[in-house]
Order: structure tokens, then sequence, then C-alpha cells
């Protein structure tokens, strides 16, 4: 398979793509620092014998020219892609903040996203399959990390307008709903339920490409807590801290 | 203390209860966890050590209000050539899974220490050693380069000959932030490691014997019971050399990874009357066993089977100190430590001998000799006794290993360390900001 990786460098699409690498996929990886590519990328190929291309882009500030052009010439046309970084400033993110990073946070895990799928639809063929990775913040607004579940809810809700409009056109389109991660993310947090290690969830993603899902919570039981608080009456969830 | 924070661009840090694997008291201070280049700027902090796997016998690799930087995400393997027998990892990677990548290519790190979840960066900062310093010496007389993160936030690259290179290998990372090395391999003849026992009658016979056999064999440690003080001190020379043939030996790379954090027992298992019941039964074992071929991997890293072993003195921790003696003081040594054993009646639960060869450098644990490794329960006798035991080992020429050892005062080591102060000197014209510090390095004074 040619897989493309967006937002590889670190936490979960650095696991994605050592994943990906260990099961011989053909890769390419982009992210914002270069010299993080490079050294996965002579990893990659030392430990799996994987050619890896790399992109050093920005997602706040995308070319879609150099992206295309770099699409085309390391893969031609990619059988999956995945749409995994993702920005959030947990600390910040209570209230009004500071405008750079409001558009930081959209364009990074919206924006950005949403052009670069649009360029590459019209150049991808039947078979192609996309992964978008969303969030368990999605499950029902709440009061913390507001900008960053607004944005992940949009990405989720893009994620299945494509899968809808281009049902003929593309084999599969999943948005996972991920759960508590152990990544730097959420490393200075304390949280109420277990997390997961990045390369758990990466290997549940590839073993799950090709099957015709929409949403998928990542790990599964979060599907319980998605009820219980959806279930929630208003009065009892506006009390609940998180 | 607050850390002051750029927004935009750090790693996320989060206060941390520190402990060593020994469990000598906690200190209170931030872990940071990076996990791109970007993030690895480490001018910005006040006080600042870096971190490998966070599992050595002292302080090293924190301090209270020191931030530590964990290499953890930085495990990559950058180049690697089987032709000029050479590998440069990021400084982050663990020596199991770098021996891992090794093996189908028939290569091998020369110097390996018990467990295989320490980091290349922990084995360079400590200049650790493995079974067979005899023949090998240290693990830094391997490392060709070392990639190194200054203070001013410059990446520099040090080569064997540089000052920088030599404070650097057990420099305890005062020098900065070890980003990647480059090391020397060696040719794994087969993956099948033939092990003999040989029986010896007390702490002198075991040197005799060692020194013996040591031409004919790759590796050699001992086990010699000392866990009362009225034990004799005989026990076995573990002895291991690559097999003639590769025979059907199962390799087992699974090992339960040690954390100093996880919860202890309120109840310990060891304790001074079960000591000398453990020493019987691994007595047994080892007679039982010993003989036995086994995996390269397994033979190498003996503590990987021994994960809760740590957690089985409870609480409190226990001590181990390690001491280099010269050969010609050994006898000397072995008596008088005996004598100090018998008036303090201390229990040891391990006792063991190693080989040394190797040159004497700044506050490395190397040089010609001895090595006389034990493990002691924490307590007041103990302390005692240990306090006395340093005092031999400054009589007789030896030196205790600073990497093992968390109650070292930094008067003994001076006393210990002829480098001491050039070392100290050296460290402070190289890191002019001072701003690498650890409890290791304050409880020294470095």
């Amino acid at each position: 398979m040619k897989c493309l990786v967006i937002g590889a460098s670190a936490g979960l699409g650095r696991a994605v793509t050592e994943e990906l690498a260990a099961r011989g996929h053909k890769l390419s990886i982009v992210s914002s620092d270069e010299s993080d590519l490079a050294s996965i990328a002579k990893d990659l190929k030392l430990r799996h014998s994987t050619k890896v291309s790399y992109l050093a882009m920005d997602l706040t500030q995308i070319n879609i020219k150099s992206f295309l052009r770099f699409v085309e010439k390391s893969l031609g046309s990619p059988d999956a892609i995945f749409c995994i970084a993702g920005y959030s400033k947990m600390d910040l993110d209570k209230g009004p903040m500071d405008h750079r990073f409001i558009d930081k946070i959209i364009n990074i895990n919206l924006s950005a996203p949403i052009k670069l799928v649009y360029s590459l639809i019209p150049r991808v063929k039947k078979n192609t399959h996309f992964v978008f990775a969303g969030s368990v913040s999605a499950i029902r607004p709440r009061k913390s990390n507001i900008v960053y579940s607004s944005s992940k809810v949009a990405l989720e809700n893009f994620s299945q307008c494509i899968r809808h409009a281009y049902a003929n056109k593309i084999s599969s389109v999943c948005c996972y709903r991920i759960g508590y991660m152990q990544t730097s993310m959420l490393f200075d947090q304390k949280l109420m339920l277990p997390a997961i290690q990045p390369m758990d969830a990466a290997r549940r993603i590839i073993e799950n490409i090709g099957k015709k899902r929409g949403v998928v919570y990542l790990p599964r039981w979060w599907r319980i807590i998605s009820i219980i608080l959806n279930a929630l009456p208003w009065f009892i969830y506006k009390r609940l801290n998180i | 203390m607050k850390q002051e924070r750029d927004y935009e661009y750090d790693a996320p840090i989060k206060p941390f209860a520190f402990r060593s694997i020994d469990l000598s008291p906690a200190s209170q201070g931030f872990l940071c966890e990076p996990d791109r280049y970007r993030h690895l700027e480490t001018s910005k902090f006040k006080k600042v050590i870096p971190r490998g796997s966070g599992i050595s016998y002292v302080a090293a690799s924190y301090g209270d209000d020191v931030v530590s930087l964990s290499m953890k995400h930085f495990k990559r393997i950058l180049d690697f050539s089987v032709e000029k027998r050479t590998v440069t990892v990021e400084a982050g990677i663990m020596i199991g899974e770098l021996q891992d990548f090794l093996l189908p290519h028939r290569l091998m790190l020369p110097v390996l220490p018990g467990h295989p979840q320490i980091s290349v960066g922990g084995c360079i900062a400590c200049n650790v050693h493995g079974k067979n310093t005899f023949k090998n010496k240290n693990f830094c007389d391997w490392v060709e380069e070392v990639t190194l993160l200054r203070p001013s936030g410059a990446m520099t690259s040090l080569k064997r000959k540089s000052q920088g290179f030599s404070l650097t290998c057990g420099g305890f990372g005062l020098t900065g932030l070890i980003i990647s090395a480059t090391i020397k391999l060696q040719k794994l003849p087969l993956r099948t490691m033939e092990k003999r026992i040989f029986s010896v009658e007390s702490l002198v016979d075991t040197q005799k014997k060692m020194i013996k056999i040591s031409k004919r064999w790759d590796y050699l440690i001992s086990w010699n019971d000392l866990s009362t003080s009225r034990s004799s001190g005989c026990g076995y020379i573990l002895a291991g050399r690559f097999a003639k043939k590769d025979s059907k030996v199962a390799m087992n790379s699974r090992y339960l990874a040690l954390d100093p954090s996880r919860k202890k027992l309120r109840f310990k298992l060891i304790r001074e009357f079960s000591i000398p019941l453990i020493n019987k039964l691994y007595a047994f074992n080892l007679k039982l066993r010993g003989n036995q071929d086994c995996h390269f991997w397994n033979y190498v890293f003996p503590q990987a089977r021994i994960g809760h072993y740590f957690d089985m003195y409870g609480q409190k921790g226990f001590f181990e100190h390690q001491v280099l003696i010269p050969h010609g003081a050994w006898e000397e040594y072995s008596h008088r430590f005996r004598l100090l054993q018998k008036k303090f009646s201390v229990p040891i639960l391990i006792g063991s001998l190693k080989l040394f060869s190797g040159k004497r450098k700044f506050l490395n644990f190397s040089g010609n000799g001895v090595s006389f490794t034990m493990n002691l329960l924490n307590n007041k006798k103990t302390l005692d006794f240990l306090n006395k035991v340093d005092e031999l080992d400054c009589k007789t020429k030896s030196i205790a290993n600073v990497a093992k050892d968390s109650r070292l005062r930094s008067s003994i080591v001076q006393k210990q360390y002829s480098e001491y102060n050039k070392f100290k000197k050296n460290i402070r014209s190289w890191s002019t900001d001072n701003i690498y510090e650890s409890s290791l390095s304050r409880r020294l004074a470095i």
C-alpha cells in the first residue's frame, strides 16, 4: 500500500508511520520539522528497509502546489491518506485566548486537512482510504478545550460529508474519536480515565483500514462513556468539570 | 519554582516526584518529555539535567527544582554500517532495543550492562561496564563520536580526542544534552552462549581463579555467599563464552520494565532473616542451571528476568556499594572487609566480583583491578558499616562507583578520585552558565 501520513513527526502520527513501515508499506510523510522527519526516514529505512519520502511543511502556511508535487513524485496516487496532525493549547483553551492560538488550532486541526484532502480527491483512485484523527471531545460540547473540540467536531463532520459526497469515488473514510492517549498533548494533564499508548492506537487504525465505518471510538469503551455523557440531563452535565 | 514557558513552542512540563532504583530520598522536580527536536532547548531553564530511562541507582537524572529533560522519544537509529561495524543512534534508545536490531546482522554492542532498559545516553553519561570489562573495558571505550546540545543551543560534534568528549563520557550529563552517538560494534560469533560455573571457596580464591580462567572466557562474574558474617564467601564463578556451535536456544526478550515510581509493597521480602535463605536458593538454582547454554540476549541481560527484585526491598529500598580494588590490595581488602562485616553483623544479599582493565579517568569507574559489588538493606546499621567500608576503600586506594552508591559523600569521592578537582574545574569551564545540575552533582559538590 502507498500511504501518506500528515502530521508524522510525533505522537499518534509517528506511531502510525512506524507501524506502516513495519508492515512494509511505502510511505510519504508530512510534518513541520525537517530534522524530525529526516531522523524518522533514516530510522525506518534501517529498521524496516522501507523507503520514506518526506516533506517539511508548516500546516499553518500550506503550499498546495509543492504538496501535490511531493505526493505525485513520491507516491503517484496514494492508497491510504492519514490526517493525524493535531494541535491544542489545553492550558489556555478555556475561554478567550490570543488570536494566534485560535488561528493555529483551527488551521492545523481543520483548515489544512480540508484543503489538503480537497486537493488530493481529484487525483486519487477508487480504492483509496481516508483516515482522520478526531477526538472524544466531539462527544458533547464542554467547557474545556473549547476551540480544539470545536475544530475536531468540524473535522469529524467534514470527514463524514466527504464519505457521503464521494461514496462512489473513495473506498472508505473513517474518523476516529480518539480517547486519552499518552502523547505530549496530555502529558501534563490529570486524567480521569486510562490513556492508551499511541502504538496500540496505531495498530488498531491500520488493522481497520478498508472497513466501511464512519466514526469509530478508540478505544472502544469510550462509546459507553459517550452514551453516558449524552444521556446526562443538562442540569447535571453543566456541573461536570470536564 | 515556576518554570518560564513559551506557550507556542515548548514541550509540556509537569511537577514530578523522582525516585532512584535504590529508593534513596525522593526529589521534587519537573519532568519534561520533548518529542521533537525543536523542543530540545535547554537554555530557557534555570536548572536542567538530561534523563535517559530514569533508572539509575543514584539521583543522576533529577534534582529538587531541576527540569529533568527526558530523551525517551529520541530513540531512532540514524546510521548503520555492517562493513564499518558502526551504528549511530539517538541517545534515548535502550540498549536492549539496539541489540535486538543488531542481532540479525550478527553484531553486538561490545559492552552491555545488565539491564536492557538502560539508554545509550545513560550508558555514556555513566560510562557503564558489563561482565567483560577485563576484555572490552567500559562502554565509552567503544564510542567514536557524540553529538551534544550545549546550553547555548548549539549542537557540537565531539570526536574521541576532544576535551569535551572525555568530559561527556562519564560526565553524568553535566556537559550538555547528548543527542546522538556513534558506537563501534563487534562481530557476534554465535547467538548461543556456553555457560559454566566454577566453585570457589572464598573471596580471595574467587579473584585468583577468575584471573586464571580469564583468557578462556569472554564474560566473568562471581556470586559469593556473604549473607552472614559467618559465611565463608564461597560461591561460584559464572563464566560465559560464545559456543562453538549454534544450538536451539530460545531468546526471551520480554521483561518487566523498571520503574522507581511504581508503588512498593508495604511488606518487604528481603529481610535480615530471609537473606541467608535467598542465597541458599540462589546457589541451588545456579548449581541446577548454571551449566546450561542460553541465548546471548538472555545471558547479557540477566537483570531483565528479575524486574521485581528491587521492589522486594520494600519502601525503604536498599544500598548498593561497588568498589574497584587494585589487584595487589584485594587480599588485604577482603580480609579487612570480612572483619568489618563480622563487627557490624551486616547481612549482604548479593556479593559479586568482576575483573576490570582500563585507565582511570575523572570520575569514571574504570581502571585495573577487581570490582566488588554488594547489595544491602537500608538501615542505620548498614549505614555505619558502609561508612567504615568507605574508609577501607580510601586506605586501599580503591574507588567506589559514584553511579551506584547514593550515599557516597563528596569528601570520600575527593579522597578516592585523584582527578576529582580536575573534573570539577573542567566541567565548570565547559559549562560556564552552569545550568546542568542534579541531586548527584549537588551531593558530590561538582
